[in-house]
C-alpha cells in the first residue's frame, strides 16, 4: 500500500518538478562562467508568461502542427508513467521499456512533423537533424536497456531497478556504470543538450530541438516546452536509476535518494556543458556510436559475470 | 576487482585513440594506459611487494608517464599539428571495429589455454595490441603511428602482466628500454621530417620510394 | 469451410475471364473484374473467418485422381490467417483500382488488367489451400506469371520497363528452387501430397532436409526480398500503378512468409531444427530489414520508398521466424512462441498498413501525375483526407506505438530479449540477440525517418510542384477502400488480445511442431505464463496508456488554449518575409545526412558544376542514389548471364530444320544414357 502511495506521490513530484531541472542546469552553467544566473525557477515563469499569451499560427501548417503539442505531451507523459528507478512506477508490466521508447518515439515523429508542416527551411533542417540523431541514439538505448534486463533477468522497468540488490549491484556494478553512462550521453542528444544541440540559442544554422519549434507560440509552445523538460526528468531519471541503486530498506528514504541523484544528474550536465564545447555537426554520430560502445561495453560486462 | 578496473580505464583510452582526431587527447590517452600499467604489478603483488616490481613501476612512470608524453607534445608542437585530418579509416567505422576488436578480445581469452585467467585485463590487452596495431595502419600522420605503436606495446605488456604474472621483470626493463629508444627514434624522426617536408603525412613519403622503371 | 473457398476461387477466375470476355466495353469489364474481386472476398472471408473462430482443420478428399496431381486442398489456421488478406484486403484494392476517376491514368486495357488482377488472387489463394506439390506449384506460378502481365500491362512512364522483367526472373529463379524443394522432399513417392510429403520428410536424412530447407530458403524468401535477394523485389513496384503496388505488396509478398511457415510445418516437425536454419533466417532477415530500411530512407521516389519499406517488413518477419526457430533449437518455448506470433501478427499488419499506403499514394499520384517525392509538398491542403489515411498507413508501417504495426514488432523484439536474457550468457545464441536488438532498434528509427520523409515531404509544408495547382477537391467517396483499411489498421492495433488469440492457435501449433512444452505441462499457456512470457496485454495495456495520456494532453490544451486569441501569418522565417515552396527542405535532403552515415548500403553519387566568373552563366547539382548490392553485385551477375545468353543465341539459328535436328540429338542422348 505504501508504496503505491509513494508511487503517486513520486508521479505528481514528477510533474511538478520536472522544469527544476532546467533551472538546475542553468544555474550551474551561470555559476561556472562566473555569472549569478536565471533563478532557478526560471522555467515556471517562462511557462506562465507563455500560457497567458495568444497563438500565432503559420498560414503554411495545418492540424499537424497543431496536434504536436498534444503529442509532445502526452507521448512524454506515457514514458513518465514508467521509471522511477527503485519501486516507484506508477504502472508496471511486462515489455514496459518498449512502450516507453515507442511513447517517446510518437512524441518525436510529431515534433519532427510540424516541424516540416511550418514549411520553413530552418524548421526543416532541425527537423533533418532530429531524424538523424534518433536514429543513432536508439540503439545506444536498446542496448541498454538489454544490459538492464539481464541483469535483473525482468522485462520492466521497475523490474530492472527493483532487482538492483546490493548483491547484485556489486557484481554487476562495471556493467550498471557503464550503462548509466551510455544512458547520460544518449540523454545528451535527446534533450537537446550540449555537446550534441545548444538550448540556449535559436537562429544559429547549428541548432535542432530550438530550430524545430521556432513556430510555435503561446500555450503550444509552453506544452512543449514543459513536454521536453518531462523527457528530460525521464531520461534521467533512467540513467540515475542505473547509477544509483540504493537499497537502504525504506521506501521513502530510497526515493529521497533517487531525487538526489537526480539533481546530481542535472548538476553534472551543467558540469558537462560549461567545460564542451558543442561538437561539429558532422562529429555527432560519432558521439552517438561511442554511446552504443558504452552499452555494448556494459553487456559484455553483464555477459561475462552473469 | 581493482584490477578489473585498471582495465576498463585501460580499454576505454584504447577507445579514445581510436576515436579522437586530436593528437593531443590521444597522447593523453596513451599517458594514461602507461600509468595504469604502471599501476598494474602494485595491485598483482598486493600485499607482497618485491622490489624489482617496485623498480619496475618507477621505471614505467617516469618513461610512460612522464617522457613519453613531454616527447610527443614536443614532437606536435614543433611540428605544428594538432589533429589528424584525414583518416583512412573514418571514426565511427574505428569506433566499432574496435568494438569488433574487444568482442574477440573476449573470444580469444576463452579459446586460450591460459588457466582460469578469467579477468579483463586479458581481452583488454588483445584489445589494445589490435587497436594499436590498427591506428598504425588506419591514420595518416606519422605520430598518430607512433601512438599506435605505443598502445600496441602497452597491449604486450598488459598481456604479460595478465598470463604469466610472475614474469621476470628484468625482461620487461629491456622491452622498456627499446620502446624507449624506438620513440625517441622516431619522435626526433617526426620533427626532422616536418622540418624537411612541411608535413608529416606518411602517405606522402612514397615520393621518396624508387623510381619506377628505371632501376 | 472448404467449399466456400472453392467457389471463391473459381469466382476469382470466372469473373476475371467474364471481364476479358467484355473486352470491347471496359465499364462493363471493370465492373465486373471488381465484383468479381469482391464477392469472392465476401465468400472467403466467410469461410476463413469462420476456420479461425472454430479452430477446425478440414482437408478435402481430391477431387481429381490423375497421376501426379490430386487436387487436395485442406485448410487449418495457417492457411486461413494468409487467406484473410487475399479476401479482404484484394477486395478492397479492387474497389480503389475500380472507382479511380477516368481521368487519371486510365487503365491500359481494362479487361486484361482485371484477368490478370483476378487471376493473380485466384493464384494465391489456391496456393494456401493446395495440400499437394504441384497444385501448389502451379498455382504459384499462376500467381507470379499473372502478377508480371499486372506490372507490365500498365506502363506509363518510358523507362520503366526492365523492372517487370526482373521480377519475373526473381520469381522463376525462386520457382525453379520450389521446384527442387519439392521434388528433393518427395523423394519417388510418385503422388506429391503434403501429407506425403510430411511422412517422407520423417524418414529423409538430415542433409536433405536441410537441402531442401535453404532451396525454401531461395524460394520463398526470394519471394520477399529476404536478403540476398533484396534487389530483386522492389524493382517491380514502381512501374506499375500503385494498387498493383498494394496487391503485391499487401498480398502477393506474405506467401513467401507463408511459404517458410508452411515448409517449416511439412519438414520441420520431426527433429529439432538445425541451429543454422535460425542463424541462416534471423540474419538474413536482419540484414534484409537493415537494407530494406536504409533504402526506403534514402529513396527519392514515393513507390520505391514503400516497396523498400515492404522489404524492411518482411525482413523483420523472416527475423522473427528465425527467432522462432532458434527458440525451438534450443528448446526455449518463450522465444520461439513470441517469435512466430510476432511474425504472423506482423504479416496481417503490414498488408493492411502497406496496402493503405500503396492506394494513398495511389491517390497521390492521381493528382500530381508525379511520384517524385522532392516535387512534392503540401498537398495536405487539397487532400487532407487523404493525408490522414496516409498517416494512418505511415504509423502502422514504421511500428509506431499506438497502432498496430508496433504491436507485432513488440513481439519479435521481446522474443530477442527474452533470448537475450535467457540464453547462456557469452554464447553465440545470446549475442545474436542482442545484435537482433541492435539491428531492430536501428531499423525502427529508420522507418520512421522513412514514413516522416514520405508524409512531411508529401503532405506537409507549402503547396508546390504539379499537384498544387489544381483546385479540386478530393472526393471522400473514392477513398471509402482506403478508409476500410485504416479502420481495419486502428481495430487490429485496439483488439490486440484478441488478435493474438486468434493468432496464437496456428503460434502454439507451429511451437508444438518440435515438442518442446516440458513433460507434464500440456497447458501451453500457462506454462508460458509462468516463464514470464508477455501476452499481447502488456501492449495493449501500453498503447492505451498512450492513448489515454494523449487525450489528457488534448484537455489539457484546450483548456490552456480558451483564453488565448489566434492569429494567422505567415511562417517566419527569421526576418524574410516571402518564403515559398522552393525554399523548403526537400526530402533528398532531409535524409542526405543519415544516407551518408549509412554509405555502406547506398552511395551518394553528385554531379555539380560551379559557377565561374564573376558573371556566373549557369550552375547545376544533381545527386543520385545507386543502391550497392545492385551495382556491384547483381549487375556484374546480370552482365555475366546477359553475355551467356548472348553466346547461346548461335543455337537459335531462326531455321525450323535445325531445332528439329536439336529435339532428335537430344531424344537420342536420353535414349543412349537411360540404356
Amino acid at each position: 500500500m505504501s508504496q503505491t502511495i509513494l508511487s503517486i506521490v513520486m508521479f505528481i513530484l514528477t510533474l511538478a518538478l520536472c522544469p527544476l531541472l532546467p533551472g538546475i542546469v542553468n544555474r550551474v552553467k551561470a555559476r561556472c562562467a562566473g555569472r549569478t544566473g536565471q533563478p532557478l525557477l526560471q522555467k515556471y515563469y517562462d511557462l506562465g508568461k507563455l500560457v497567458r499569451k495568444d497563438v500565432v499560427y503559420s498560414t503554411t501548417a495545418t492540424w499537424i502542427f497543431r496536434a504536436c503539442p498534444v503529442a509532445v505531451l502526452g507521448g512524454a507523459l506515457a514514458a513518465a508513467l514508467t521509471p522511477f528507478g527503485r519501486g516507484g512506477a506508477l504502472v508496471s508490466f511486462q515489455g514496459d521499456f518498449l512502450i516507453w521508447a515507442g511513447a517517446l518515439t510518437l512524441a518525436r515523429l510529431f515534433m519532427i512533423l510540424a516541424a516540416l508542416d511550418a514549411g520553413s527551411a530552418f524548421t526543416g533542417m532541425g527537423a533533418s537533424r532530429e531524424a538523424w540523431f534518433a536514429v543513432l541514439a536508439e540503439p545506444a538505448i536498446f542496448l541498454a536497456m538489454a544490459a538492464l534486463a539481464v541483469i535483473s533477468h525482468q522485462f520492466s522497468m521497475t523490474g530492472f531497478f527493483l532487482a538492483l540488490t546490493p548483491e547484485t549491484t556489486s557484481r554487476h556494478f562495471m556493467a550498471l556504470l557503464f550503462a548509466a553512462l551510455a544512458l547520460f550521453v544518449v540523454s545528451l542528444a535527446e534533450n537537446a543538450r550540449i555537446p550534441v544541440d545548444d538550448p540556449t540559442t535559436h537562429l544559429e544554422l547549428t541548432m535542432i530541438h530550438e530550430a524545430m519549434i521556432l513556430d510555435h507560440s503561446g500555450p503550444d509552445l509552453a506544452i512543449i516546452e514543459y513536454g521536453a523538460a518531462l523527457k528530460l526528468w525521464v531520461m534521467a531519471s533512467l540513467a540515475v536509476g542505473a547509477a544509483v541503486p540504493v537499497d537502504i530498506g525504506s521506501w521513502w528514504l530510497d526515493a529521497g535518494c533517487f531525487l538526489v541523484g537526480l539533481f546530481v544528474f542535472a548538476v553534472l550536465l551543467g558540469i558537462v556543458e560549461s567545460v564542451m564545447a558543442r561538437l561539429k555537426l558532422n562529429r555527432v554520430p560519432q558521439f552517438l556510436v561511442g554511446a552504443a560502445v558504452l552499452a555494448a561495453i556494459s553487456v559484455i560486462l553483464v555477459a561475462r559475470s552473469a | 576487482m581493482w584490477l578489473d578496473y585498471l582495465s576498463v580505464i585501460f580499454i576505454l583510452t584504447n577507445f579514445v585513440l581510436l576515436a579522437s582526431s586530436r593528437l593531443g587527447f590521444c597522447i593523453k590517452a596513451v599517458t594514461i594506459q602507461g600509468v595504469v600499467l604502471a599501476i598494474i604489478p602494485l595491485v598483482h603483488e598486493g600485499d607482497h611487494l618485491g622490489v624489482a616490481s617496485l623498480v619496475l613501476c618507477a621505471v614505467t612512470l617516469a618513461v610512460k608517464g612522464y617522457a613519453f608524453p613531454k616527447l610527443l607534445n614536443g614532437a606536435i608542437s614543433r611540428a605544428r599539428i594538432r589533429r589528424e585530418v584525414e583518416p583512412l579509416v573514418g571514426y565511427s567505422t574505428s569506433i566499432l571495429l574496435g568494438l569488433a576488436m574487444l568482442v574477440f578480445g573476449f573470444w580469444l581469452q576463452s579459446r586460450l589455454p591460459l588457466g582460469g585467467n578469467d579477468g579483463l585485463l586479458l581481452p583488454a590487452s588483445f584489445f589494445a595490441i589490435l587497436a594499436g596495431f590498427f591506428v598504425t595502419i588506419g591514420r595518416r600522420k606519422a605520430l598518430t603511428q607512433i601512438l599506435g605503436y605505443l598502445a600496441l606495446e602497452n597491449g604486450i605488456f598488459a598481456f604479460g602482466a595478465a598470463a604469466l604474472p610472475e614474469h621476470p621483470w628484468m625482461l620487461e626493463l629491456g622491452v622498456l628500454l627499446d620502446v624507449f629508444v624506438a620513440v625517441l627514434v622516431m619522435g626526433v624522426a617526426v620533427f626532422r621530417i616536418s622540418e624537411e617536408f612541411e608535413h608529416i603525412d606518411v602517405d606522402r613519403l612514397r615520393s621518396l620510394r624508387d623510381p619506377v622503371g628505371e632501376g | 469451410m472448404l467449399y466456400w473457398i472453392s467457389v471463391a476461387i473459381v469466382v476469382y477466375a470466372a469473373s476475371g475471364v467474364a471481364a476479358w470476355i467484355f473486352r470491347h466495353r471496359p465499364g462493363a469489364a471493370g465492373v465486373l473484374g471488381a465484383l468479381g474481386c469482391v464477392v469472392a472476398g465476401g465468400f472467403g472471408l466467410y469461410a476463413s473467418a469462420l476456420t479461425l473462430l472454430t479452430r477446425s482443420i478440414e482437408n478435402s478428399r481430391s477431387l481429381l485422381n490423375a497421376p501426379h496431381a490430386r487436387l487436395a486442398l485442406g485448410i487449418d489456421s495457417l492457411s486461413a490467417l494468409f487467406l484473410l488478406p487475399i479476401f479482404f484486403v484484394g477486395a478492397l484494392i479492387a474497389l480503389a483500382a475500380l472507382r479511380r476517376r477516368p481521368g487519371d491514368y486510365a487503365l491500359n486495357r481494362p479487361h486484361e488488367h482485371w484477368l490478370f488482377f483476378n487471376c493473380t488472387l485466384a493464384g494465391a489463394a489456391l496456393a494456401v489451400v493446395s495440400r499437394n506439390a504441384i497444385l501448389f506449384l502451379f498455382a504459384w506460378e499462376v500467381m507470379t506469371v499473372a502478377s508480371f502481365l499486372l506490372i507490365e500491362n500498365d506502363q506509363r512512364e518510358p523507362g520503366d520497363h526492365g523492372g517487370g522483367w526482373v521480377y519475373l526472373t526473381a520469381g522463376h529463379i525462386g520457382a525453379a528452387a520450389l521446384f527442387a524443394m519439392f521434388a528433393l522432399l518427395g523423394g519417388d513417392g510418385g503422388v506429391l501430397d503434403f501429407s506425403v510429403l510430411q511422412s517422407g520428410a520423417r524418414t529423409a536424412g538430415p542433409g536433405i532436409i536441410s537441402v531442401a530447407f535453404v532451396l525454401a530458403f531461395t524460394g520463398f524468401g526470394g519471394k520477399v526480398g529476404l536478403a540476398p535477394f533484396q534487389t530483386w523485389y522492389p524493382e517491380g513496384y514502381p512501374p506499375a500503378p500503385a494498387h498493383v503496388g498494394a496487391l503485391l505488396s499487401g498480398v502477393v509478398g506474405n506467401m513467401g512468409i507463408y511459404g517458410l511457415l508452411r515448409f517449416l510445418m511439412l519438414a520441420g516437425g520431426v527433429r529439432t531444427p538445425p541451429v543454422w536454419w535460425g542463424y541462416l533466417l534471423l540474419f538474413a532477415g536482419l540484414a534484409s530489414a537493415l537494407i530494406g530500411a536504409v533504402r526506403a530512407m534514402a529513396a527519392r521516389d514515393l513507390t520505391r520508398l514503400l516497396a523498400w519499406s515492404s522489404v524492411e517488413n518482411y525482413g523483420l518477419m523472416g527475423a522473427g521466424i528465425g527467432l522462432g526457430l532458434l527458440g525451438a533449437a534450443s528448446g526455449n518455448g518463450v522465444v520461439s512462441y513470441l517469435g512466430f506470433a510476432g511474425v504472423i501478427f506482423h504479416m496481417l499488419n503490414h498488408s493492411v498498413s502497406k496496402s493503405l499506403l500503396f492506394l494513398s499514394a495511389g491517390a497521390v499520384y492521381s493528382r500530381t501525375g508525379t511520384r517524385r517525392l522532392d516535387t512534392m509538398g503540401g498537398l495536405s491542403k487539397r487532400l487532407p483526407l487523404t493525408g490522414l489515411l496516409f498517416l494512418v498507413g505511415s504509423l502502422g508501417a514504421a511500428s509506431v506505438l499506438p497502432l498496430n504495426g508496433f504491436v507485432s514488432e513488440f513481439l519479435i523484439l521481446m522474443a530477442a530479449f527474452n533470448g537475450a536474457t535467457m540464453y547462456e550468457p557469452a554464447s553465440v545464441a545470446a549475442a545474436s540477440m542482442f545484435v537482433a536488438v541492435i539491428v531492430m532498434a536501428l531499423v525502427g528509427g529508420l522507418a520512421v525517418a522513412a514514413y516522416v520523409k514520405a508524409f512531411g515531404f508529401v503532405f506537409l509544408g507549402n503547396l508546390r510542384g504539379p499537384g498544387a495547382a489544381s483546385r479540386a477537391k478530393e472526393q471522400p467517396g473514392q477513398l471509402l477502400p482506403h478508409a476500410h483499411l485504416a479502420v481495419t489498421a486502428v481495430v487490429l492495433a485496439v483488439t490486440s488480445p484478441d488478435v493474438l488469440d486468434v493468432v496464437g492457435v496456428t503460434t502454439r501449433q507451429l511451437v508444438r511442431l518440435w515438442r518442446f512444452v516440458p513433460e507434464g505441462a500440456d497447458d501451453l499457456d500457462a506454462w508460458l505464463a509462468s516463464r514470464g512470457a508477455p501476452a499481447g496485454d502488456s501492449v495493449f495495456l501500453g498503447a492505451w496508456l498512450l492513448i489515454a495520456c494523449l487525450a489528457f494532453a488534448y484537455i489539457l490544451r484546450a483548456v490552456l488554449m480558451r483564453r488565448a486569441a489566434r492569429e494567422s501569418g505567415p511562417t517566419w522565417d527569421c526576418g524574410y518575409i516571402a518564403p515559398d515552396g522552393r525554399m523548403q527542405y526537400t526530402a533528398t535532403s532531409f535524409t542526405r545526412p543519415i544516407v551518408e552515415d549509412f554509405d555502406a548500403f547506398v552511395k551518394i553519387e553528385d554531379r555539380r558544376s560551379d559557377p565561374q566568373g564573376l558573371f556566373p552563366t549557369g550552375a547545376s547539382f544533381s545527386s543520385w542514389r545507386p543502391g550497392i548490392a545492385r551495382a556491384f553485385g547483381f549487375s556484374h551477375l546480370f552482365r555475366l548471364v546477359g553475355y551467356l545468353a548472348a553466346r547461346l543465341r548461335i543455337l537459335q539459328e531462326g531455321r525450323v530444320q535445325l531445332y528439329l535436328l536439336y529435339m532428335a540429338a537430344v531424344l537420342v542422348i536420353l535414349l543412349m544414357w537411360k540404356l
